[in-house]
């Protein structure tokens, strides 16, 4: 059960948050919707959780269309039967943690026996068993999330939207609720859409990631995929760190092994699918570069080492080379030094070509 | 040596502020509300002290006095009801709904605060008391049989309950604006449509702003003087307040009775205060969190010009017909003659007595407003800053009187100065005491509130830079509180200029005011003069408010907390 947008558009007065997106969001997996703040990553997700009203377009979820501009619909939000993780938890403080969960339930009239046992289950999925009866603001900020989880799973509604729902927890907490709730999806197979602005959680939750930019979608793809294969300069920037080379040439027509020549002569060989055409730049991840001790080696990049940064698990150089500062990272164990003389290769399958607007 | 010196003069500060703080305390705050006890309970006549329980006796045995308590606690609570439901209703239409013009609405249903309670009961004699009232004069000539009466109990509870709403919808517009939204939207998500999202949802988490809403109103409205006595007076329908002034009247005053009477209203605010720490008990959830969230706005299609109208309503019964009916009645040669002349405004305005009394109400509303708001200063930075013991103590002392009535607060400094041998009872003196005693609190509140916002950091952060403590407190500390501080002093110095429950007890021929000037006007019956010298007030009450918006910007009233 996917859900589907067309050319869904969004504006405040004259600011435009949505500028025409179509895009389907496959059903029983996670989908993340990544980008910087106001890409109207969170502006799409209020309007398919129908808290938002599209300036046009169409909204499907599974069969049901919940929202089109002509002829005119649109289902009220408590009518779309969906569940939603807000940013503040938004737990009702004068509740207890049962009633919090099981609000969902009483709103669909169901009998007091069965909300019980919903309740009880959805508690214990979130390991929260024993929370019950505890007054909703004794909680602390991850035993919310995990009540905001449970209200969101108990009412058995296939699309679940979570807007930046870790985004307020500290950094263990937040790698450990990553996990939890890829496992919760796969043991209840819903349809997740989960918003964050952060890549490196979108990477590890995602089965999908939609990257936003300027209320467009600018590239979707599994993670790897996206991480590896960056459509534009934004993208590969945006997902982590990238080497950026503007100044080369090209050195593929023609010929079976093509190549490209930095500005101080360097050549590397290149990836017979790599796809030139005008105006794109190289980009080589940080990772991928391999670093050989001394200058003498000709066919690499010699450079120097300016600087260093320890971060336990890797170390990261900046290298100045006759084609400009390169930034490249590996693993910790080489006891390199500023000042030391390196040379870099790369893999021709590294070396990716991107367009640069 | 020299460190000894210095710690010697440290502490000598110290020990004089704590004198001058102890002393500021005991003399004009602890020592009036003590007064009462003391007078209620002991009958002082030359030479002799002796316990009694004889007021206590009269005023349990006499019927009026139940009458008294009684009618206060219909109109007080009635006009507390009336003020917050229409109070959370403009509220909640302000915040939460597309209403059209709802930002200049919502400013000014604030404008009724400065518009004095004495200043709207005339106007609303004029509006609607039996027959000469020009609502009435109209049903009249409509010939229907009824008629608007504004002595009654329930016109005194409406008249009053409107003129407190927007005092309870200060308190419930803040709590909705710092509501989260998304508490809302998580019930919709959860199914339920806006009506019951808000049944379940908003409503609940209001109930504690709410009620503070009613609390507030009900304290205020017992308290009030001048508004019940001109709205009764016709039925002699009396209020505890009205006794109190009856038997200051008496001759000799009946001081032990007053003393009585001030206990059953300190001991209503203080019952009100209770209940709600009662029921707000265990739902201390806060909805304020500081955090400004933008509040989801209610689309009422076709209902929002109701919701429109019933605030434009709103604002034609409390401003705009008072100051017509005013205008009106003070261009009349005589009652509704149909004469008009701005010549007789400006004649009933220019005697000596009207520029002898305003005088006197600038000078004593000039000094009561800036001790006070100094006073309130050194207090807040006391409670909020410095690790002075008692500091706490102190602070819920200089607060007591929030919780005191200010005509039982001017029965006790009455009471406390006639017993001292120091020229100060008739004299200014006494009226400036009372003023700043009573309402050093409200300075106190404003300007901490304030203190709190500003992070210690910057003060210490000056300190580290080269500056002593004083120093840090006047460059950096003062500055950054000063609009709070300015707005403070303005919305005392509007309460003095038109204040008239404690003046009405501590005026002397030589010190009368403007206020009291107005009162004796009434008195006589005089209604053109009457109308003029109101109309004056309402103005200078108006006047007052547009300082605070220009100070303020959009915010004309600090959230009473």
């Amino acid at each position: 059960m996917s859900i589907v947008v067309e050319n869904l558009c969004k504006s405040f007065g004259l600011h435009t948050v949505l500028d025409g997106i179509s895009e389907t969001f496959p059903g029983q997996s996670i989908s993340v919707l990544l980008g910087a703040s106001g890409c109207g990553k969170s502006t799409t997700l209020r309007c398919i959780a129908g808290l938002e009203k599209p300036t046009s377009g169409r909204i499907r979820l599974g069969e049901r269309v919940v929202y089109q501009d002509a002829p005119f619909r649109s289902i009220p939000v408590e009518k779309r039967q969906v569940g939603m993780v807000f940013q503040s938890y938004a737990i009702w403080p004068h509740m207890t943690v049962f009633q919090n969960v099981g609000l969902p339930l009483r709103a669909a009239r169901r009998p007091r026996e069965e909300i019980v046992r919903r309740v009880r289950d959805a508690l214990a999925m979130v390991g929260l068993d024993s929370f019950a009866e505890r007054s909703a603001t004794q909680l602390s900020g991850g035993q919310q999330q995990r009540v905001a989880l449970a209200r969101c799973i108990v009412s058995e509604a296939e699309f679940i939207l979570m807007d930046e729902p870790l985004s307020n927890l500290d950094a263990k907490l937040r790698i450990a609720m990553r996990s939890e709730i890829r496992e919760l999806q796969r043991r209840l197979g819903r349809t997740v859409l989960f918003v964050t602005h952060d890549q490196e959680e979108a990477m590890s939750i995602a089965d999908t990631i939609f990257l936003f930019r300027a209320g467009r979608i600018l590239q979707s793809g599994p993670p790897q995929a996206t991480y590896e294969q960056p459509a534009t300069r934004y993208a590969a920037e945006f997902l982590g760190r990238a080497n950026i080379l503007q100044e080369f040439e090209w050195c593929g027509e023609g010929r079976q092994a093509p190549f490209v020549r930095l500005r101080d002569g360097t050549q590397f060989p290149v990836s017979p699918e790599s796809g030139f055409s005008p105006g794109k730049a190289l980009c080589i991840r940080p990772e991928k570069w391999r670093i050989a001790d001394g200058t003498e080696d000709r066919r690499g990049l010699p450079g120097t080492i300016t600087r260093v940064s320890y971060t336990g698990d890797r170390c990261e150089y900046a290298i100045e080379t006759p084609a400009g500062v390169i930034s490249a990272v590996e693993l910790t164990g080489r006891n390199r030094g500023t000042g030391d003389s390196v040379t870099l290769s790369v893999a021709p399958a590294d070396i990716k070509l991107v367009s640069t607007d | 040596m020299a460190g000894t010196a210095r710690q010697f003069t440290t502490s000598l500060a110290g020990a004089s502020g704590f004198a001058l703080l102890g002393g500021f305390t005991g003399i004009l705050i602890v020592a009036p509300l003590a007064t009462i006890l003391y007078r209620a309970f002991v009958h002082v006549a030359p030479g002799s002290i002796t316990p009694t329980f004889e007021h206590l006796a009269t005023v349990l045995s006499g019927a009026i006095y139940w009458l008294a308590l009684w009618n206060t606690l219909i109109v007080a609570g009635g006009a507390a009801v009336v003020a917050a439901s229409l109070g959370a209703l403009f509220a909640w239409i302000f915040v939460r709904t597309d209403t059209p013009l709802r930002g200049i609405l919502e400013r000014a249903a604030e404008l009724p605060i400065f518009i004095p309670p004495f200043v709207g009961a005339v106007a609303w004699i004029l509006l609607a008391a039996p027959r000469i009232g020009l609502f009435n004069r109209a049903l009249m000539r409509l010939d229907i049989g009824w008629q608007f009466d504004v002595s009654t109990l329930t016109g005194m509870l409406c008249v009053i309950g409107i003129y407190l709403v927007p005092y309870v919808m200060l308190i419930v517009a803040a709590a909705l604006r710092g509501m989260d939204p998304s508490l809302e939207e998580a019930a919709q998500i959860s199914g339920f449509g806006i009506v019951a999202a808000n049944l379940r949802i908003t409503f609940p988490l209001l109930a504690p702003a709410f009620v503070s809403g009613l609390v507030l109103a009900f304290t205020i409205a017992i308290g009030l003087f001048g508004t019940p006595i001109v709205l009764g007076w016709s039925h002699q329908t009396l209020l505890l307040t009205s006794r109190i002034w009856i038997s200051a009247q008496a001759v000799p005053p009946q001081y032990g009775l007053m003393a009585v009477l001030c206990f059953y209203l300190i001991g209503m605010a203080s019952i009100a205060a209770a209940l709600q720490r009662r029921i707000l008990a265990g739902r201390s959830y806060v909805t304020i969190t500081g955090k400004g969230f933008r509040p989801r706005l209610i689309e009422l299609g076709a209902w929002r010009w109701l919701t429109f109208a019933m605030a434009v309503l709103y604002l034609l019964l409390t401003v705009l017909a008072p100051i017509l009916v005013l205008t009106a009645a003070a261009m009349s040669t005589y009652t509704w003659s149909g004469v008009m002349s701005v010549g007789n405004l400006l004649h009933n305005l220019s005697s000596e007595d009207v520029w002898l009394t305003m005088r006197t109400s600038l000078v004593i509303s000039l000094l009561s407003a800036t001790v006070a708001t100094l006073a309130g200063t050194g207090i807040a930075w006391v409670v909020v800053r410095s690790r002075l013991p008692l500091r706490s103590f102190i602070e819920h002392l200089v607060l007591l009187p929030i919780a005191v009535p200010g005509i039982a607060f001017g029965v006790g400094v009455m009471l406390f100065w006639v017993g001292v041998s120091l020229p100060v009872y008739g004299t200014m003196l006494i009226i400036l005491f009372a003023f700043v005693g009573r309402f050093t609190a409200y300075a106190v509140r404003s300007i901490s509130a304030s203190l709190v916002q500003v992070h210690p950091e910057l003060e210490e952060s000056a300190r580290v830079s080269g500056l002593g403590p004083l120093g840090a407190f006047v460059r950096i500390t003062i500055p950054l509180v000063l609009p709070g501080i300015i707005a403070g002093w303005l919305l005392l110095f509007s309460f003095f200029i038109t204040e008239l429950s404690i003046v009405i007890l501590l005026y002397t021929a030589s010190t009368r005011t403007f206020s009291v000037l107005s009162f004796e006007v009434w008195n006589v019956g005089n209604f053109s003069r009457l109308a003029s010298l109101s109309l004056l007030q309402l103005l200078i009450g108006l006047l007052i408010a547009s300082g605070l918006r220009l100070l303020l910007g959009a915010r004309l009233v600090q959230e009473p907390t």
